[in-house]
């Protein structure tokens, strides 16, 4: 019993160190987010102030963020749907059918993530000007989905597999055509997946900043981009960087605490194979 | 209700060949065991004739009708899968409406609930109609998995060891169930079972299969006393048949069969069936309760000496050593043997099975 209580008193240490890591950060972003340009520089750092939103109002009224939530949203949004409904389709073919090759097939989608993204940025941005699509969501959504494909292809694809095969096998004999033992039968169980995935391709598509940067200007700007910017050779806006980065934050905590027990499962449940 | 003709049926996974050259006719309304053991090709069998799996070469006929290229939906035949393959995010009642709900059948939904409800209660299984699947008993499942096959009218039944994996208790009691449902539906029904005693004990006929090959087709009695080779043989039976390797030698203008354990003549009868087939080393087999044991030494009868006993109730089975063989015999639980007692055996010389030592196969059938 001794010896149990004292375990639990480490454990609890130990979570309580990593906890501390973690939330501190966030917790400086928010109380600095609150302070006033006076307050964010005092040393030592103040824990009791009198909050102010004018960092929140200053954001949106002096800079333009409004419209790069805007473009954040969209293309995050617009990247997820179309990473999980090609990717999944993709992932399901390579779990199901023989193809001459699918071990190779599988390697080299996942290749594509290898190389570090900074060599794609400059052919893009290329290519992009070639087609004149430089500064547009459109890009940003092809350009995302591309980086997300592989690991949607690769998560749903162990997730298939460990789905019997019978379940489908009993669907068609029971009166349903093949895509419907798919869309019907296979697709419903692997919701958990899916969930995992959409937050995992939601989380990417809405912080990149690398080819954000390079690739949109004024049109297609990202919120990150946009907390890039207010590092100016004048001055840091640290207060204004805090608010718009706790805006920037909320939609995936949202995300992710709904979908928090997906997740679990989903991270358990395609691990385990390979 | 429909009968089936399999011609020439293979089945190729890359290299692996699981079925090879399968032919086998199956009349309306019969109920037809595949016996085999594990790998023998059972599965790929009723897969492919329910279209889940694309065969390699053949032609399947269901009701007089050629399958090969349609869907396993316009085939209409109903699965009961060995994983019982249940959708494990619907209910009992969801899972049994489910091949209602096909858009090849679409009915009503008050017919749908009405056919769901009565065949679950056929099953008793109404009161679960609500629960998730998840949440039932492994035979609780297999009678919903039942269900999800006789809610429909199909053509076919094709039930992959339905029952393989529960208890002995109720495996029992479900194999009666399931040979009365089939006779009251009257479908015509293939059944695979790894157990001798479900495939003898339920099929019009039996089919014996393995490694991807028909060893045999024959009512059970024919399965049990003439077994085609000495695969179905020790297929068939508990404890196996015993086997003996055998001599077949001349000896002053008689024949005699000469094993490790005996010694006989040939009769007339039998001799005449080996007649003109040049056979020297046979296989011989010998079902243990073919055997019956004596404590007496009279003519006839060969020595022995006990190795063990095991008494199982009514009977015993008895494990004999003579020279260093042993052999299995079982015998009414009347008499008590004591360890390296001597006793004597024998048998009537028709219930040896004589196989021919390089193929196998029952001299009856050379």
């Amino acid at each position: 019993m001794e010896k149990n209580r004292n375990r639990l008193i480490i454990a609890y240490i130990i979570v309580g160190i990593v906890l501390v890591i973690n939330i501190l950060p966030f917790l400086w972003l928010v109380l600095t987010s609150l302070k006033t340009r006076l307050d964010i520089f005092a040393i030592p750092p103040k824990f009791i102030f009198s909050p102010t939103l004018k960092n929140y109002v200053s954001a949106f009224t002096k800079r333009d963020f409004l419209p790069m939530f805007y473009n954040s949203l969209i293309i995050s949004i617009s990247t997820t749907l179309l990473s999980l409904v090609v990717g999944t389709l993709g992932a399901y073919s390579l779990a199901r059918f023989k193809i001459f090759g699918d071990k190779h097939i599988s390697f080299w989608i996942l290749s594509t993530r290898m190389f570090p993204s900074i060599v794609l940025v400059i052919p893009f941005f290329i290519m992009a000007t070639q087609v004149g699509l430089h500064d547009s969501r459109f890009l940003m959504v092809i350009v995302y989905t591309t980086f997300n494909l592989p690991f949607v292809v690769w998560i749903m694809r162990s997730f298939f597999e460990d789905l019997p095969f019978d379940l489908e096998k009993a669907a068609m004999v029971d009166g349903y055509s093949r895509w419907d033992a798919f869309w019907k039968v296979a697709l419903p169980l692997s919701a958990p997946g899916l969930f995992t995935t959409a937050i995992l391709c939601f989380i990417f598509s809405w912080n990149e900043f690398l080819f954000a940067n390079v690739l949109t200007a004024a049109n297609a700007k990202t919120v990150p981009v946009g907390i890039r910017g207010l590092v100016t050779s004048r001055a840091i806006e640290w207060g204004e960087i805090a608010a718009v980065g706790t805006l920037q934050v909320i939609p995936v905590l949202i995300f992710t605490f709904a979908a928090q027990k997906y997740i679990i499962r989903g991270l358990t449940f395609g691990a385990v194979k390979g | 209700m429909a009968d089936l003709l399999i011609h020439n049926l293979w089945k190729k996974y890359g290299k692996v060949t699981a079925l090879k050259g399968i032919n086998l006719k199956v009349s309306d309304g019969e109920l037809v065991a595949i016996l085999g053991p594990s790998g023998a090709g059972k599965t790929s069998l009723l897969q492919a004739i329910a279209g889940v799996e694309k065969i390699t070469v053949g032609d399947i006929f269901i009701g007089g009708k050629i399958v090969n290229e349609l869907s396993p939906s316009e085939r209409d035949v109903a699965m009961v899968f060995e994983t019982y393959a249940l959708y494990p995010n619907k209910t009992v009642f969801e899972n049994m409406a489910f091949p209602l709900k096909s858009p090849f059948r679409q009915l009503r939904k008050e017919e749908i609930e009405k056919r769901v409800k009565e065949t679950a209660q056929m099953l008793q299984i109404d009161w679960l109609l609500d629960r998730n699947v998840s949440q039932l008993s492994g035979g609780q499942r297999q009678r919903v998995a039942l269900g999800r096959m006789l809610v429909r009218n199909p053509q076919l039944f094709l039930m992959d060891e339905p029952i393989a994996h529960l208890d002995a208790k109720l495996r029992h009691r479900l194999r009666g169930e399931i040979k009365n449902i089939q006779r009251t539906f009257k479908t015509t029904t293939l059944y695979t079972t790894h157990d001798y005693r479900e495939a003898l004990g339920m099929g019009d006929r039996v089919v014996v299969l393995n490694e991807g090959e028909v060893l045999q087709i024959g009512t059970p009695e024919e399965i049990y006393n003439f077994p085609r080779n000495e695969f179905v043989g020790g297929l068939v039976g508990d404890p196996p048949m015993n086997f003996f390797s055998g001599e077949i030698v001349a000896d002053g203008g008689q024949w005699y069969l000469k094993t490790p354990i005996f010694q006989m003549v040939i009769k007339q009868e039998m001799f005449r069936v080996l007649e003109g087939k040049s056979l020297r080393e046979v296989r011989v087999g010998l079902r243990p309760s073919d055997i019956f044991l004596e404590r007496k030494e009279r003519d006839g009868l060969f020595q022995a000496e006990i190795y063990v006993t095991e008494p199982l109730g009514v009977f015993q089975i008895v494990s004999l050593q003579a020279g260093k063989e042993k052999f299995q015999v079982k015998y009414s639980n009347t008499e008590n043997f004591r360890m390296g007692e001597k006793v004597y055996f024998g048998f009537s010389p028709d219930k040896l099975h004589l196989f021919d030592y390089a193929t196998g196969l029952n001299v009856k059938y050379l």
